[in-house]
């Protein structure tokens, strides 16, 4: 009776390793996969900016305004960036950006090239002329979408690897409790 | 008088939130008139200057207007830089057009005149780069201007066909403005009109995103930013305006729209750069509206002087005031 407890409370226990491990595999790929959703949340950003300035070149309180009322990871982003610019504090856009930047929650899931490129889109906003502007958004989006398309292939072998290798760990551990 | 401080408030709010921190604070300390503050000329490692009734000053640090300060508030490039930046709201490429023309318009009907390196490109102004001078061209509403006119200028059934004549700087946009509002509000004596603008340089309503910033009363609509003869086509076609103004008419094109909507039942109410009736028979375009006698008033306002009305005259040439 005692021994089948014992063992029962082992079984629960090796369940719930292996469970947790399996769960963090998932919790990396599901991560990973945020990073994928933010880059293409941006492209959408950029050609939504490249549009609005080629047709009618809205300032950009305008434009942060109504990129803030779209759902997704920069709403609040982009909402915060239209206060600070129209709060004239002496600051050039791209130290808001870069300031507002750091309150994204998400950012940690980005790469560091990713968040480099990110600062250099802030930086390239505004203070050109219009062709120049236009531009500009054009090349970010392509380097975005180069980078997005990149995460989505490598994305399915990562998510599996990961989900792999901790199921295995966990198996590793249980074993080795056990 | 509380609400009159707190619109002051508002205007004096509209200007110096553009200007760079430096400067807002100085002028923010000195005590002054608003009302009485023509220009704020900001010119890299100068001197702020003031024009103030009427008279040029320097500012201090202090925000105090002397004739020659010892310790004048100097400007820099990181002050127009800043001033820039709050202007366009950081968005140069919106404001290339206004830029180009030396110019931009700002919320509260305000004009920023702009100077710098010009980019040329095909024997036309591309762009301005190292802009290194501001000019704040402070608009102060003039109410009341046109009322010893309107007895001369309504007939029966609306308004005559009307064009004030006058030289630059005395005022013909001010006096157009008050008329278009009134006419577009009614008086006691008549009724309301609706009245389509075609404002090209932003002048008469000085729109700003498309609101006018100036008031032309509840009856008009305006055209922002459009050549002044498609514009009078467009807005008989789309808004049926019984009255139609423009500011600054002389070209082929102008004339050739004015008979158009003359033609439509539509009055005018114009302007043109000039002195007299006679004048104006003299000049290649507008020879031969006068001589078809489409202008059924002419305003003409005195040289040199500023909001003086010289002499209202009939088609003919007849002067009515002073009689």
């Amino acid at each position: 009776m005692e021994m089948g407890r014992i063992m029962l409370c082992k079984v629960f226990g090796a369940c719930l390793v292996f469970l947790g491990c399996g769960g963090i595999g998932i919790y990396m790929a599901v991560r990973s996969h945020v990073r994928i959703r933010i880059i293409r949340e941006l492209e959408q950003v950029l050609q939504y900016l490249y549009g609005e300035i080629e047709y009618a070149a809205p300032d950009m309180a305008e434009l942060m305004e109504r990129l803030s009322v779209r759902k997704g990871f920069f709403s609040y982003f982009f909402e915060r960036m239209r206060e600070r610019i129209l709060s004239h504090q002496g600051l050039r856009f791209q130290d808001y950006w870069k300031e507002e930047m750091k309150n994204i929650k998400e950012m940690e899931t980005l790469s560091s090239s990713d968040r480099e490129l990110l600062i250099q889109i802030g930086e390239n906003l505004g203070n050109l002329d219009r062709m120049t502007q236009l531009r500009t958004l054009e090349l970010f989006e392509k380097r975005l979408s180069e980078i997005r398309s990149k995460a989505e292939k490598e994305y399915y072998g990562k998510a599996r690897i990961s989900i792999v290798v901790w199921a295995t760990g966990g198996i590793f551990l249980v074993l080795l409790f056990l | 008088m509380e609400q009159r401080d707190a619109v002051l408030q508002k205007k004096k709010g509209q200007v110096f939130h553009l200007l760079s921190g430096n400067v807002r604070r100085a002028l923010e300390r000195g005590n002054f008139d608003f009302m009485k503050l023509r220009e704020i000329r900001m010119r890299v490692g100068n001197p702020l200057l003031v024009v103030y009734d009427g008279k040029e000053y320097q500012v201090t640090v202090d925000g105090d207007f002397q004739k020659s300060a010892e310790m004048p508030l100097r400007i820099s490039s990181e002050d127009i830089r800043e001033s820039l930046e709050y202007i366009s709201n950081y968005s140069m490429y919106a404001f290339e057009t206004e830029i180009k023309q030396g110019y931009l318009t700002v919320p509260g009907g305000h004009r920023v005149g702009v100077a710098g390196r010009v980019v040329w490109e095909r024997e036309q102004a591309k762009s301005m780069r190292y802009i290194s001078f501001l000019n704040f061209r402070l608009a102060h509403e003039v109410r009341g201007c046109a009322d010893k006119l309107f007895p001369y200028i309504y007939e029966k059934n609306g308004i005559f066909h009307t064009l004030i004549i006058s030289p630059p700087g005395c005022g013909k946009t001010t006096l157009l403005r008050e008329m278009i509002r009134k006419i577009s509000n009614g008086t006691d004596r008549h009724a309301g009109m609706t009245v389509g603008v075609v404002d090209e340089r932003s002048e008469i309503a000085a729109c700003y995103q498309g609101c006018p910033q100036n008031d032309l009363g509840r009856r008009t609509d305006v055209l922002d930013d459009c050549p002044k003869s498609e514009g009078m086509m467009m807005l008989v076609r789309s808004m049926a305006p019984q009255v139609v103004a423009v500011d600054e008419i002389g070209s082929r094109q102008d004339a050739k729209a004015i008979r158009y909507i003359m033609s439509c039942g539509v009055k005018l109410l114009a302007t043109v750069h000039g002195e007299t009736v006679e004048e104006m028979e003299r000049k290649p375009v507008m020879r031969e509206l006068v001589a078809d006698r489409l202008f059924e008033r002419y305003v003409c306002l005195r040289p040199g002087a500023v909001g003086e009305i010289q002499g209202v005259y009939d088609q003919t040439g007849k002067k009515i005031i002073p009689a």
